[in-house]
């Protein structure tokens, strides 16, 4: 049956997460600690504008809670697919009867259906405190985060399968994490970044980058749906975005993926 | 057909052209570096040819690649399998990926694993098994796939002498059940044993591919039979023993004692035995040897397995 | 470094604390101090999976020689490789005073050996990577948050007393308050008397190294690390 083999993907890379439980364990306790201490805390520290604009900083956090959660456990698969390169595992996965594109194409998808598992439960604290969108905004809200999971996870896998030690996929995912991270309104509204922009003292290249980040689009597209706050609109632009990015990344990862490992 | 991989300025299989019969099992014997695993792995679609191409089946390589691995199963050199897993989640999924029925796969897997005495450990993450034990689960995958061509890369490495043995049956069952199997391995008993051609590979190069017994005639003298006998035998039955065709040389290291370096021992035995008591030469005693795969290896490259591993093969 | 350059310059204008980008870059070199110098755990977890353990306890080096060792080296390592943060860091706060920085500088190393360890100490009584690491992740997750790394205390009191408690007893913060009183910046300075956090920062680097390395003889004499 054509297709079968991304099943059998999905099944191997769902095993292999559950395996890691004791790992995804200690990252739910460090996003849970970023929401009730960091964000109750920093909640007391906010400057008078900017509670002005988002009201509470825990509110306003616990949407980017999602989209981090999501990001680093999406992220995931391409550490495995890089230690299965150094091991010579991918030689095992190159030699079973699938084609190479139902191969790439089932490490992509589950490396995002595996972040949208982990992320469910942050999702779910998000909705319990923030209460709950209509049925049709929470059925776009798993859309975009499905494409966004995708993405992230066709870009893990494209950075794993084109460093070829450890050391190097961890520098390049450090590089993209902080950056993705930070320059975002996952921590912070983008007008704080925008501001500092037009007074020069941030680089025009990173607001435009923290303005077209599908992780800004995410959380912002939640929070225009969860806070009652005028400074958060949805746009369908956002959605745009996440998809353009999950595009780009999935086709990306499953090319790089075909071609590079198998030399 | 020309079969070739370059790794920059290291030619790691040099124009390999071999075919191997439905339902044999062709020995890939040679060092390590001879060019084995790098050969499997490009039938197995896993690395591209830099030359030539191979048909698997029906299928070419280049071109039905994905055809090309529904026929095969692979056990690789080294175990490919991530630590976190346990044997039982790697040979079932392996069984569901090669499209086997969950009867089916219930059956072999437990058949298979208890076999290999892996049943008990099926739990066990990998990182806690031993070298031996995760080799087992390598060649278990195979074992319980029972493909139409089967590649296993040095299956018995790592294992003890029971292991190797059951090992070595089920791959034999294995091609009484119509499998053709393709053995890289550098253990000349495991080569002589199992296999029904042998190629010997030798810096990327196929020197020589025939039946064990064929490539050990192939060397000039290589039988050796040593006779004492009870008293000094007369020139005319050394000259007479120097005569037969298939004896190379006779020497006599002692008085009442003989050796021949010979071909095709099995035949010259009896004729010899025949002449010497038409003589009335009475023989004490009569001890014969082969010559080994070792031998063969050394023949056609100057150099044992050792030493072809030693310089850096 | 993004960490300083994103992070901290966004959210010093986030928040209501003045000078909190120089608040903010001492305090990440204390939490990258920290994360570096627990790794050490990691590697014990490695290192037994790949037999290099048993060579090591082969050596003739004593138990207590090899735990001193591991907790010096994975804390010197770590100081090694915060070096140039702290040196950023230096640059970015943009003043110090050298004497009590001598002060703060020894006591971010013995804070550095105190928390290799703490992670060889967790490492051998855990002997199981999987529970290492979760209790890592947690205790990463709890220890940097509930601490003046990122926060002055009296905000961390006012958001929540038992909050302000526990970090008021935390090395983190001993460790990030000296480190702040090294630079002489009153701004970003929150400690009127240094000796109490030295004395913290002491008496944690004293006892999980004498106790770890007395934990660490008795678990791992015998095979016991298995």
């Amino acid at each position: 049956m054509k297709g079968i083999g991304i099943v059998h993907m999905l099944e191997h890379d769902f095993r292999n997460f559950f395996r890691y439980k004791w790992w995804l364990v200690g990252l739910v306790s460090m996003n849970l600690a970023d929401l009730f201490i960091m964000a109750i805390v920093y909640n007391n520290m906010l400057s008078p504008d900017i509670q002005t604009e988002i009201g509470s900083y825990f509110n306003f956090f616990a949407p980017g809670l999602a989209v981090t959660g999501l990001f680093a456990s999406a992220f995931m698969i391409g550490r495995e697919i890089n230690m299965e390169r150094r091991r010579e595992v991918h030689h095992y996965m190159l030699s079973l009867p699938m084609t190479r594109f139902e191969l790439a194409i089932g490490r992509v998808l589950s490396g995002g259906l595996r972040g949208m598992l982990y992320m469910s439960p942050l999702l779910a604290t998000c909705f319990a405190f923030l209460g709950l969108p209509t049925p049709g905004q929470f059925l776009l809200i798993l859309l975009v985060l499905f494409l966004l999971a995708t993405g992230i996870s066709g870009l893990s896998i494209a950075i794993a399968v084109s460093t070829s030690s450890l050391e190097k996929f961890i520098t390049a995912r450090g590089l993209v994490y902080y950056t993705l991270f930070f320059c975002s309104s996952v921590f912070y509204p983008l007008s704080l970044i925008q501001e500092l922009g037009s007074e020069g003292k941030f680089p025009s290249f990173l607001v435009t980058l923290a303005e077209v980040n599908p992780l800004s689009s995410a959380s912002d597209m939640i929070r225009s749906f969860l806070l009652n706050s005028p400074a958060f609109q949805f746009s369908w632009s956002m959605v745009v975005n996440v998809a353009v990015f999950s595009a780009i990344f999935t086709f990306c990862a499953a090319f790089a993926y075909m071609k590079i490992i198998e030399r | 057909m020309d079969l070739s991989k370059k790794y920059g300025n290291v030619i790691a299989v040099d124009h390999l052209s071999l075919d191997v019969e439905e339902g044999e099992i062709l020995g890939l014997l040679g060092p390590n570096g001879a060019g084995k695993t790098t050969a499997i792995l490009m039938l197995a679609t896993v690395i591209r040819p830099t030359d030539g191409t191979a048909t698997v089946g029906e299928y070419d390589i280049r071109k039905n690649p994905d055809k090309v691995r529904s026929l095969l199963g692979i056990a690789f050199q080294e175990p490919k399998m991530l630590w976190v897993s346990t044997p039982w989640d790697i040979v079932n999924w392996h069984a569901k990926v090669c499209g086997l029925s969950t009867a089916e796969r219930k059956k072999r897997v437990k058949e298979v694993l208890e076999t290999l005495d892996m049943w008990e450990t099926r739990r066990r993450n990998v990182h806690a098994l031993s070298g031996g034990m995760r080799k087992r689960v390598e060649v278990a995958k195979v074992l319980i796939q029972r493909p139409k061509i089967a590649i296993v890369d040095e299956p018995t490495a790592q294992i003890d002498i029971v292991g190797k043995h059951k090992i070595w049956n089920l791959l034999l069952e294995l091609r009484g059940e119509g499998s053709t199997i393709i053995l890289a391995t550098n253990e000349l008993y495991e080569a002589d044993r199992l296999s029904d051609r042998v190629g010997i590979l030798h810096r990327g190069k196929l020197l020589v591919c025939e039946t064990p017994k064929k490539l050990k005639d192939s060397i000039p003298g290589g039988d050796i039979i040593e006779v004492q006998l009870e008293s000094e035998p007369s020139a005319g039955v050394i000259s007479e023993l120097k005569s037969l065709k298939e004896v190379v040389e006779v020497v006599q290291p002692k008085p009442t004692s003989l050796r021949l370096y010979l071909n095709q021992v099995e035949e010259v035995v009896p004729r010899m035995m025949n002449m010497l008591m038409k003589k009335s030469v009475p023989i004490k005693s009569i001890h014969m040897s082969e010559p080994s795969l070792d031998d063969v290896f050394v023949h056609y490259t100057g150099l044992t397995i050792e030493e072809a591993q030693k310089t850096g093969e | 470094m993004s960490q300083i350059a994103l992070f901290g310059l966004i959210a010093s204008r986030l928040v209501n604390v003045p000078d909190y980008f120089q608040y903010y870059v001492s305090g990440l070199s204390v939490m990258t101090l920290y994360s570096a110098a627990i790794f050490i755990g990691f590697d014990i977890y490695e290192e037994a999976e790949h037999g290099v353990f048993e060579y090591l306890l082969s050596l003739p080096v004593s138990r207590r020689q090899l735990v001193l060792g591991r907790s010096i080296g994975g804390g010197l390592r770590a100081f090694i490789y915060v070096g140039p943060l702290i040196g950023v860091s230096l640059y970015v706060i943009g003043a110090v005073n050298p004497l009590n920085f001598l002060v703060a500088l020894f006591a971010l190393f013995l804070f550095a050996f105190g928390v290799s360890g703490l992670s060889i100490t967790i490492a051998v009584i855990i002997k199981s990577s999987d529970r290492f690491d979760i209790l890592m992740g947690v205790l990463d997750a709890l220890i940097v948050r509930l601490s003046t790394a990122m926060y002055p205390l009296a905000i961390v009191q006012k958001s929540n007393p038992f909050y302000g408690w526990l970090a008021n007893v935390n090395p983190i913060t001993f460790a990030a308050d000296l480190f702040r009183w090294g630079t002489g910046i009153e701004a970003i300075t929150t400690l009127d008397n240094p000796l109490l956090p030295l004395l913290g920062v002491i008496a944690f680097f004293s006892f999980f190294t004498f106790v770890g390395m007395f934990i660490y003889e008795r678990r791992i004499e015998g095979g016991g690390w298995q």
